[in-house]
């Protein structure tokens, strides 16, 4: 068990920076998660991390103890790899044991730290068999009893489901929040599934162009994000973005575009007003905008009217892609009504949960302004 | 899957396209097959006239010496061509997988033997080895050493005609178990590494198993090709060399008797005897891979 901190961490192959002054500390036992898409850094700073990739600059400390230029087998980490990296020749047993053998610890010792994995992951019925006998699932599991048996302070996981069907995939992620659970052992996990790491992080790190965008908890990511970027990427599906003006009208602000309007509370009206923007992005996320035939109250203000294009049926809820002129709003709505594709629809939005992002550069300009926002 | 729904149009032009290279497969391969089996129960009576003679061919094969002679050189040669030149081949595409100054330059230059014609590798090492005015005599004089009958000394010729068929088999070799290494993911190594692993362990533990597969295609081609060595016994050793009976392969025997002494039908036997020891090596080799060869 360790806290990793990572000071103004840098890496660059030339002149190309890949992960630009990542700092950010990892408390002990925390489940952190790095997610973000494909090249933006995530795995280059877990292999960093692993000491599997030099470190251009800055500071990596695990236990206070600082490791840059330490082997990866010293650094008392272990990790799992995304395509398990299991030895073809070894059996299961083999694979668990061979990182003890080679500490050449006492084979009592090793049956007996590799039994305990063994119980642990579920795989004892296993230990004879080679990895091409094994199930993707049970691989992943050898893979993660491979690293279980050191001990680590940390763990590091690089996409370890990635390789797995959707549905073992969920249920291998209950699995590894449970082996947190029971652990309690830092672990560093990188996914490029925002679902994953909404569901197993403590924390999430999320990542774009080598830079940190905003660190938080799953809520606080999906209720405050810090831009338009962190607001688009966590969440399925993702928030609805329109291009709006801002315009005054007897004392109260509205939003409006083509095809929607939008009266602005006023706790974001004034801080809105405040920022001094006459044209930002209004964001919504699906769950916060209602088909008003479903409303009780009479006294509703429609936002938008369209037509139904697309109708996901997905069980407890239904997404509906309406098209409102230009826009293309995506709306979940409560199982029970049925929807066709050409039904007209109209839509009303629960403001009080919109975001509103500067159109230059994206930012939020509610972030860290509303109650409750970090 | 594609034809299931065919019509009689998309069959026909199917069995166009694949017609090619089954005509080729049967005329080149199947029917001289049958045929050589055929040859090898007759007794040649010249133009092309053969008389049944059932087993005679076998049992005279049974009792020739130069036949097992022959079957031990080959077998010799098949051995030592194929435990060095598969080492060397391994050894060589390892070190020319790491990334090394001019590694292109250097691959090129271990690949140049096998686009060489092998009568001119033929003459090229014959210069080499020549006894009086060869170029290895010549450095091995500068040490002292006397000359060495490298092609007459019927206790070298052998070591010599290994020597060029692993020279030029290193090459072929090369590439394809370079591609076989190149096709490791290298999370392996990297998991190697955070276990602890030095550079022989993950040789031991994650290049060998995982380029196993290669390595086997490379040890039974390298076989076959090792009990069909000709070339280099015909061009370097002549039929008056006194190292002939030392070097004289099976498949040399078999044109000996087919067209130097116009007997095809007993070469047809030596053909059908090689064949069944190729088939029962490569037998053993499909049988031994289970412990050695692993598949992802």
């Amino acid at each position: 068990m360790a806290e990793v901190k990572l000071s103004h961490i840098k890496k660059s192959y030339g002149d190309v920076e890949i992960v630009k002054d990542f700092d950010l500390d990892i408390r002990d036992k925390e489940f952190m998660v790095f997610v973000g898409p494909s090249g933006c850094g995530k795995s280059t700073t877990l292999r960093m991390i692993a000491g599997l990739e030099d470190i251009t600059g800055g500071d990596l400390l695990i236990g206070g103890r600082r490791v840059n230029n330490v082997s990866p087998k010293d650094r008392d980490i272990a990790m799992v790899f995304q395509n398990y990296a299991l030895y073809p020749h070894m059996t299961v047993y083999e694979n668990m044991a061979f990182s003890l053998k080679l500490r050449h610890l006492a084979k009592g010792e090793i049956q007996k730290k590799v039994g305990e994995a063994a119980r642990v992951l579920q795989l004892e019925s296993l230990l004879g068999r080679k990895p091409k006998e094994l199930s993707g699932g049970q691989r992943q599991r050898v893979a993660m009893g491979r690293a279980l048996v050191r001990n680590p302070s940390v763990f590091l996981l690089d996409e370890p489901l990635s390789n797995l069907d959707a549905k073992l995939r969920v249920s291998m992620r209950t699995e590894i929040a449970r082996l947190h659970q029971r652990l309690q052992t830092t672990m560093i996990y990188v996914t490029h599934d925002q679902t994953e790491a909404m569901t197993l992080g403590d924390r999430i790190v999320v990542m774009n162009d080598g830079i940190i965008q905003q660190c938080g908890t799953p809520m606080e990511l999906y209720q405050h994000p810090v831009n338009q970027f962190v607001a688009g990427f966590i969440g399925n599906p993702p928030m609805n973005f329109f291009s709006v003006e801002l315009m005054e009208n007897e004392g109260r602000l509205f939003a409006s575009s083509e095809s929607i309007l939008i009266e602005v509370p006023q706790q974001q009206a004034d801080i809105l007003r405040a920022a001094g923007e006459k044209e930002i992005v209004f964001g919504i996320r699906p769950e916060a905008i209602h088909d008003a035939a479903m409303l009780l109250s009479e006294n509703i203000d429609i936002a938008a009217r369209g037509t139904v294009e697309v109708v996901e049926l997905l069980g407890a809820e239904t997404l509906l892609h309406v098209r409102c002129g230009r826009e293309l709003i995506v709306a979940s709505m409560p199982s029970g009504k049925s929807y066709h594709p050409g039904d007209t629809i109209e839509l009303v939005f629960t403001t009080d949960r919109m975001h509103a992002f500067r159109k230059a550069d994206g930012r939020s300009l509610l972030y860290g302004k509303l109650g409750g926002a970090a | 899957m594609i034809f299931v729904n065919a019509g009689k149009k998309d069959w026909a032009f199917a069995y166009a396209m694949v017609a090619p290279t089954v005509l080729g497969v049967l005329i080149l391969n199947i029917y001289p097959l049958f045929k050589s089996c055929y040859l090898s129960f007759t007794e040649s009576k010249g133009f092309g006239i053969y008389k049944w003679t059932g087993l005679d061919n076998y049992v005279r094969l049974m009792e020739d010496p130069e036949v097992w002679q022959a079957v031990v050189n080959t077998l010799a040669y098949t051995v030592l061509s194929v435990v060095i030149g598969v080492f060397l081949s391994l050894v060589v595409a390892v070190l020319l997988n790491e990334k090394i100054r001019g590694r292109g330059l250097y691959r090129t230059i271990y690949f140049l033997p096998v686009v060489s014609a092998p009568a001119a590798v033929a003459m090229v090492w014959r210069w080499l080895y020549n006894a009086d005015a060869g170029l290895i005599n010549y450095l091995l004089s500068m040490f002292g050493i006397g000359a060495i009958h490298w092609l007459t000394d019927p206790r070298m010729a052998m070591i010599s005609i290994v020597i060029v068929g692993v020279w030029t088999m290193v090459g072929y070799n090369m590439v394809l178990l370079l591609a076989g290494l190149q096709e490791i993911p290298k999370t392996f190594y990297e998991a190697a590494e955070m276990d602890g692993a030095g550079p022989v362990q993950k040789f031991l533990h994650v290049t060998l198993p995982m380029i196993s597969p290669t390595l086997f295609f490379v040890v039974v081609t390298s076989v076959i090709g090792g009990l069909q060595v000709f070339d280099f016994i015909f061009m370097m050793i002549e039929p008056s060399n006194t190292a002939m009976a030392s070097t004289q392969s099976l498949v040399y025997l078999f044109y000996k008797q087919s067209f130097l002494m116009g007997d095809r039908s007993y070469g047809a036997a030596i053909v059908m005897l090689l064949l069944v020891i190729t088939l029962i090596i490569t037998a053993i080799q499909m049988k031994l891979q289970k412990r050695w060869v692993y598949y992802e």
